[in-house]
């Protein structure tokens, strides 16, 4: 049975792209621009991984739906991959060694991602 | 003890710049996201998705002209004595702006209202450019935030002070009352409302303001959300000599 993908992204072509390349690797693919149709998602189907856009409509949203599903027991165990840009107000980067104790994913990666990277991250974490 | 935010930290001229480069990047980043794609071979037995990435690509670089074309405007009106004047014909700028909304309009089916001799025989001290990169804009705006088979009026009539003024309505989704002041100032629209715009709108309603300040002229807002928005602009007429 393939695995399921939440992937959590407000710029549709990205999503496209990852949508395209996950697929393309034989995963399922759950797609929301938002964080209500992510929850509703998350709510309704058994997803195994959500790659997660860091700041989407407000900064701080990506954080908080990290947050909701790492401190929920149905969903914890969900391996969750960040991705990132170097947040140019703030010139934040993010750092999984530094950072993971506020932030609680399990990998940081960078936009754009490449999809090669993208795939091999995936298979290792849905080891 | 109070702690400043980081907007309230950064310059005028630094918030600029930050928001242009993350508008800038936003782009190019679903470019590159989409061009990797096709590049590593993801999609190699299916034309179809080929063309529809390249597509999303072509429209995701249009815009990013449009937005750079938005800068490089603002940059120039900063400096107005730079800026040719002349007698404007208004009914001609109004004539081409209606003609390039005409494919936006009918694509969203939008009844489009107005009156065909809009500003006949009136006269603009100015820039054509300028004034039809005003009205586009607008219009742009009216039509990009209208619902599917709205409408769009645009009104001209003239007051005892030999001004012309110019209402544009239309039944869009409207802008919430304590977002209305923003509008006009230079990148303060929520990452939203600039993306709805295909990215050159982070600018484009503060040119407008720039280029009704050039033409002496005033302009204004109004706003219901759900409802619509109608923007007014009040410019001084010029009386040319026979």
């Amino acid at each position: 049975m393939s695995h399921k993908i939440l992937v959590v992204e407000d710029e549709i072509d990205i999503l496209e792209a990852h949508r395209v390349v996950l697929e393309r690797n034989h995963y399922e693919v759950l797609t929301a621009v938002n964080l209500g149709v992510a929850k509703e998602l998350l709510g309704k189907h058994k997803i195994d991984l959500i790659l997660l856009d860091v700041m989407m409509e407000k900064d701080s949203d990506g954080f908080n739906f990290a947050q909701y599903v790492k401190s929920d027991k149905k969903f914890k165990h969900i391996p969750i991959i960040m991705a990132t840009a170097v947040n140019l107000r703030t010139k934040f980067k993010f750092d999984i060694e530094k950072d993971g104790d506020f932030l609680p994913v399990e990998k940081f990666m960078e936009k754009p991602i490449d999809p090669d990277d993208l795939i091999a991250t995936i298979r290792g974490l849905l080891k | 003890m109070q702690y400043n935010t980081i907007d309230q930290i950064l310059t005028r001229d630094e918030k600029a710049l930050t928001v242009m480069a993350h508008d800038i990047k936003t782009p190019l980043m679903a470019i590159v996201s989409m061009l990797n794609v096709i590049k590593k071979g993801y999609v190699d037995d299916d034309a179809e998705k080929i063309k529809d990435l390249v597509s999303r690509s072509i429209k995701q670089a249009e815009s990013l002209i449009a937005m750079l074309n938005d800068i490089l405007d603002y940059a120039l009106l900063a400096d107005k004595s730079k800026v040719n004047r002349e007698p404007v014909h208004l009914s001609d700028v109004f004539k081409d702006s209606i003609s390039v909304m005409r494919t936006y309009v009918d694509q969203k089916q939008i009844l489009f209202t107005y009156a065909p001799d809009l500003g006949k025989e009136k006269y603009i001290y100015g820039n054509r450019t300028f004034l039809l990169r005003a009205f586009n804009n607008i219009l742009m705006n009216a039509v990009k935030y209208n619902k599917e088979q709205g409408s769009i009026t645009i009104n001209c009539r003239e007051n005892n002070h030999n001004n012309i003024i110019i209402t544009f309505a239309d039944t869009g989704i409207g802008i919430p009352e304590e977002d209305l002041e923003k509008v006009f100032k230079i990148f303060e629209r929520g990452r939203q409302a600039r993306k709805n715009l295909d990215g050159s709108l982070g600018l484009g309603l503060s040119l407008v303001k720039q280029i009704v300040d050039f033409h002496f002229g005033e302009i204004a807002m109004n706003s219901a959300v759900d409802k619509g928005t109608t923007i007014t602009v009040t410019l001084p007429l010029y009386k040319k000599e026979k």
